[in-house]
């Protein structure tokens, strides 16, 4: 493969685009989707605690490959499982390796350590899987459920609205400065010269960014203004109509029996 | 006053921190049940007097506000925008930044639920029928083209059932075709009782749609008239850089005074009697002497296409062939989504082909990375705006120099900005100038890199004449350093007074190819491409004048020459 | 606007222009966020040393519009754009950085009185991301030596994460503070200066020409850093110990520091909360 052509598949922000945007936005229909937001902050919730109750890895083991299923299941990205997975194991090895320096056992260190990092592996695996299976729009209404005010569960449904916009606007604006700026003539040693120019493009791609945004931004507001938005925030009507179709339903009942099971058989065998 | 929709009486208007009032003394009064447009050139004030109508003046942007509007007999000043959105739907020009849910259904729904009303639904789905865009429901607002977001914005007005819809310049970003049916939606709304006020400069538009004009220009209201009587006042439109429909220019020049006609179906029946005769070809439309040799850019068997979300792989052009010679003024024409602009993003090497071969000056545009191109092909932006990356226009043309380490930037540069006359707008930031000035400073920006290609993609979209005429004089000076330019657009007027190669897209694949003259004439074409020719053409066709004429006073030429008993007449 | 971030008004007093500085800051951040997540990383080790975050983006922004909204619209980027919609959520941690940027960043916009002096405006920077990152090393510290069982009795393992957590504090110091931080803000702050706010509608912050920092040192916004910052700690020991449900079983731990030592912060916090959020809700 040529430099050129090398630099770039690498620069090819409309592949990584399409990633980011299938992570964000194809999630209507998975498990998570379908269930009553408050019913799954609520499953959310047990799950934060679950993982603390046992020292036993048999059980924790059991608990991380349930919340790994649920995570298969609602197509949470390979590239966060895999960037989590990297992080777990680098963790628990550095510490293991700094213990050794500071004269310690490698062995016992990592022991101390492997059940600590299981738990919290657990639960990240846990709100990857709630918060990229679940909709925005459900995101915002759970969080409005529970009396977080509306400016901040709009900002979640905005920023939905947002993200492949300010996206794509970013991308053709490092596309005006490629067309404006002279790319290095050789990669270099560890392609040093190319991650150089690609971060500067990506930095100095911000300026023209920031005013966009700001233009963006005002009139966003005025439109808010003639929506009725305002008027929103003190209307109570307004907060049950938006909250109104939230029923817990059959899925709901048999999602939270079934998980029960699934728990109670992974801890019983070894209590 | 019960039939009064809107009462703007002696407004005067200040943006905090500016000296100049944006609205000076201005009066208006729309009946219920009008359908008048507001006419003015960029920046005359005609967006901000249509905010007071729903209070965002004063009531969302603090400034010095003198004087008072009443909208439905309701004082502004004590109501709140919210309240006064319920009567009073705004459709911005910036529509896209209006849409503030994730998808179609949620923004239907947005206001509706706002407003606490228990039938949000069927406003919604009713509203999406209306417009016939039931299909979109469920999309996402970012896949959708930039005409279905205009529509989404006019339904989720809609849904609040206002009594008064204003829309700033509903026309600005589509293709004629679906200008035009925006424009006969607007109409059906208007029948069925809406008050409705679109803020317009394309003259034809108010001509075929509006009952009354009013112009505003210098912050005030100048006057208010039926759209005929208004129109005909040639000489004040153009004095406030408002071009009047090519009916009414051709009208003037053979017609010394009277009642001119402003709409296409008055020039015909005015005209039509004329006797006909052959007249003789201009000759600067003819296709220059081509050396049909060496092509300068050359597209060969060309697949194309991006990836959707929903639809997964979607082909722009296939199996696409073209050859493009240095000294032609090529037009690519074309509706929205034809493939304009990515046939303009190929040349530059910014995308490349998923097959077939695109060479420039005879290299691969696969070999070498789109910075190389660069050296040989300027784009100059849809939005002129997108082109400033540094703080100061000067900047903005030495960057690229700069960045090359060339030799004596300085002066390279300052004969750039003496060339286009930009020394007064050279320490400006280039997002703050008019859009006028921002497109010459673009073309600079492209100038100083010397290229021998330059690439235009819409460059009149959203101006007023006086910016308009700037860039034409800014593509004529392009030419005279450039060997080849190329300009996509929808605009055809434009076309017609320039163009010697036009190339017509349709769905990605090359419809027609040839001179002005080969082109223009065949109006079914250009209709099935969701074009239409300038008035001119058109009015050539229906009184059979061939060959056709391409620019007013050609049309005004040949009808006086045809016609000595018309000035007898008058 | 000067006005707004002046001990007169209140500061969660949440008007039009608050809304357009919010989102304003909100989509930038959140961008920022989300393209330095995908942005190549050139990891030496596991130890982060990659592109960090551009933090030179939200920090000049706050110091633009130097209200707490605009502080609070940061951390909010983060979570809507980076954790939520790029479907990175780190739990209730989201909590610990909603509180700490939020409030590390007001208190050095509120030090920041004169926008023409570049050294005041390099240390408002430090200050604003040194802080946040110290309180954090402080958190992390915390949370592993709540969360592993018996870490004292592991010889060499404490002393390890101290020092990985002081190496990945300088670290970050000089990745994200001074090369994604200072410099490129110093760069940006006056090229930003006075030309963005009026095009939102809003007066420059013109400060006061030659006025010292002390001057704008605010009591109620060290305040609240120094309530953030038991509260965020709260909000990571609750997350890295199931609500302190199995220190309960931990009776070294226990002797140690005491129950109310958890307990407290997690009521702190959610009083702090609900006033907060009951607050924001009525001054619309």
């Amino acid at each position: 493969m040529s430099y050129q052509e090398e630099f770039r598949n690498a620069l090819s922000i409309e592949s990584l685009k399409q990633d980011l945007l299938r992570t964000a936005y194809d999630n209507e229909g998975t498990i998570f989707n379908r269930l009553d937001p408050r019913v799954l902050l609520t499953w959310y919730a047990a799950f934060l605690v679950i993982p603390w109750l046992f020292y036993d890895m048999r059980i924790l083991g059991g608990l991380l490959t349930f919340v790994s299923v649920l995570a298969v299941v609602s197509r949470v990205s390979k590239y966060l499982i895999a960037l989590l997975a990297f992080g777990v194991i680098t963790n628990v090895l550095l510490y293991a390796f700094v213990t050794v320096l500071m004269g310690g056992s490698f062995v016992q260190s990592a022991m101390a350590l492997v059940p600590y990092t299981t738990k919290l592996t657990i639960i990240s695996v846990t709100s990857i899987a709630v918060f990229s299976g679940m909709s925005p729009k459900n995101i915002s209404r759970a969080f409005m459920s529970i009396g977080i005010p509306r400016q901040f569960t709009f900002a979640i449904s905005y920023g939905y609205r947002m993200l492949p916009v300010l996206i794509e606007e970013y991308h053709e604006t490092v596309n005006v400065y490629r067309l404006r700026s002279r790319a290095p003539e050789s990669p270099g040693r560890f392609k040093w010269r190319y991650y150089v120019y690609l971060i500067r493009l990506s930095i100095r791609a911000f300026y023209p960014m920031i005013f966009d945004v700001a233009k963006r931004s005002r009139v966003t507001v005025e439109a808010l203004e003639t929506r009725g938005f305002s008027h929103s925030l003190e209307n109570d009507k307004s907060r049950e109509l938006q909250l109104g179709d939230l029923r817990v339903g059959q899925f709901d009942v048999l999602f939270m029996g079934g998980s029960l099971i699934v728990i109670v058989g992974i801890i019983l065998p070894f209590v | 006053m019960a039939n009064t929709a809107i009462d703007v009486s002696d407004v005067t208007f200040r943006y905090p921190g500016v000296d100049d009032p944006i609205l000076e003394n201005a009066d208006l009064r729309i009946e219920r049940g009008e359908f008048i447009a507001i006419l003015g050139g960029n920046g005359s004030g005609k967006t901000t007097l249509c905010k007071t109508f729903n209070g965002l003046v004063p009531n969302f942007f603090e400034g010095d506000f003198d004087g008072r509007v009443r909208v439905a007999g309701q004082n502004t000043r004590d109501a709140s925008v919210a309240d006064l959105s319920r009567d009073v739907g705004y459709v911005f020009q910036e529509f896209e930044n209006q849409l503030v849910t994730p998808t179609v259904y949620d923004e239907m729904t947005f206001g509706p639920v706002n407003y606490g009303q228990d039938d949000y639904r069927e406003r919604a789905l009713n509203t999406l029928s209306q417009l016939d865009i039931e299909t979109v429901d469920g999309r996402f607002i970012w896949e959708l083209s930039g005409g279905q977001q205009h529509l989404v914005a006019l339904g989720a007005a809609l849904t609040m059932d206002p009594d008064i819809l204003v829309v700033d310049e509903p026309a600005a970003q589509l293709d004629p075709v679906r200008a035009h049916k925006t424009y006969e939606r607007l109409q059906t709304l208007n029948e069925n009782g809406i008050t409705i006020v679109t803020i317009e400069h394309h003259t034809e538009f108010i001509a075929e749609y509006c009952d009354t004009v009013a112009l505003v220009a210098d912050g005030t209201v100048k006057w208010k008239r039926p759209t005929h009587e208004g129109l005909n006042r040639i000489e004040e439109l153009r004095e406030h850089r408002i071009q009047p429909p090519q009916v009414t220019q051709v009208a003037r020049k053979i017609e010394k005074g009277g009642s001119l006609p402003t709409t296409y179906a008055d020039a015909i029946n005015r005209y039509r009697s004329f006797e006909h005769e052959t007249g003789q070809i201009d000759d600067h439309e003819i296709a220059r002497e081509q050396s049909r040799d060496e092509p300068i850019i050359s597209f060969r068997h060309v697949d194309h296409g991006y990836t959707t979300l929903r639809d997964g792989d979607v082909q722009v052009l296939e199996d696409f062939s073209l050859d493009l010679f240095p000294d032609e003024r090529i037009a690519l024409v074309g509706a929205n989504g034809a493939g304009k602009s990515t046939l303009l993003r190929l040349i530059t090497g910014i995308e490349k082909p998923n097959a077939g071969r695109i060479t420039i000056n005879e290299t691969d545009t696969e070999d070498v990375l789109p910075e190389k191109l660069a050296a040989d092909i300027t784009y100059v932006d849809q939005n002129p705006e997108d082109m400033f990356i540094q703080d100061s226009v000067r900047g903005d043309i030495s960057y690229y120099l700069r960045e090359r380490d060339a030799a004596d930037v300085e002066e390279r540069v300052d004969e750039v900005i003496e060339f286009l006359d930009l020394e007064q707008l050279q320490d400006r930031d280039g997002r703050l100038l008019s859009v006028g000035e921002q497109r010459r400073a673009s073309l600079g920006i492209g100038l100083a890199t010397d290229p021998s290609i330059v690439l235009f993609d819409e460059p009149t979209g959203s101006l007023d004449l006086a910016s308009r005429r700037e860039v034409e004089q800014t593509i004529n000076r392009a030419e005279n350093r450039v060997e080849t330019v190329i300009i996509a657009t929808h605009d055809l007027e434009l076309v017609a007074e320039w163009a010697t190669r036009v190339i017509v897209l349709n769905d990605g694949a090359v419809e027609t190819d040839g001179t002005l003259r080969d082109v223009f004439p065949n109006l079914d074409l250009l209709e099935r491409c969701n074009l239409r020719a300038p008035q001119v053409v058109r009015l050539s066709d229906d009184l059979d004048i061939s060959p056709p004429a391409m620019t007013v006073s050609e049309l005004a030429d040949r009808l006086s020459r045809r016609s000595p008993e018309l000035k007898g007449v008058n | 606007m000067s006005e707004m971030a002046t001990e007169n008004t209140s500061w969660f007093s949440f008007g039009q222009r608050d809304m357009t500085v919010f989102i304003f800051v909100m989509s930038l951040s959140g961008l920022q966020y989300a393209i330095t997540e995908v942005l190549p990383e050139f990891d030496v080790g596991p130890l982060e040393l990659g592109v960090g975050d551009f933090i030179f983006i939200p920090i000049v922004l706050v110091l633009l519009f130097r209200t707490f909204w605009a502080a609070l619209a940061v951390p909010m980027g983060e979570v809507v754009f980076e954790d939520i919609l790029l479907g990175d959520f780190n739990g209730l941690g989201v909590m610990e950085d909603l509180l700490l940027v939020s409030t590390c960043f007001f208190f050095a916009a509120l030090l920041f009185q004169d926008p023409k002096n570049r050294r005041q405006l390099a240390a408002v920077v430090l200050i604003a991301e040194g802080l946040n990152e110290f309180i954090a090393m402080f958190v992390d510290i915390g949370k592993v030596y709540i969360g592993v069982e018996e870490l004292e009795a592991v010889p060499g393992l404490p002393e390890s994460i101290l020092v990985l957590e002081g190496v990945d504090f300088i670290t970050q110091m000089v990745i994200t503070g001074i090369i994604f931080g200072v410099i490129p803000a110093l760069y940006l702050y006056p090229k930003l200066h006075g030309k963005i706010e009026p095009l939102m509608g809003m007066e420059p912050y013109n400060g006061t020409r030659g006025a010292s920092m002390l001057r704008g040192f605010s009591w109620k916004a060290a305040l609240s850093v120094l309530i953030a910052f038991p509260l965020a700690f709260g909000f990571a020991a609750a997350e890295e110990s199931g609500f302190g449900l199995n220190i309960v079983w931990e009776p070294e731990f226990l002797d140690a520091y005491g129950e109310t030592f958890i307990a407290a912060p997690i009521i702190v916090a959610a009083l702090v909360a609900v006033v907060l959020w009951q607050r924001a809700k009525h001054s619309t």
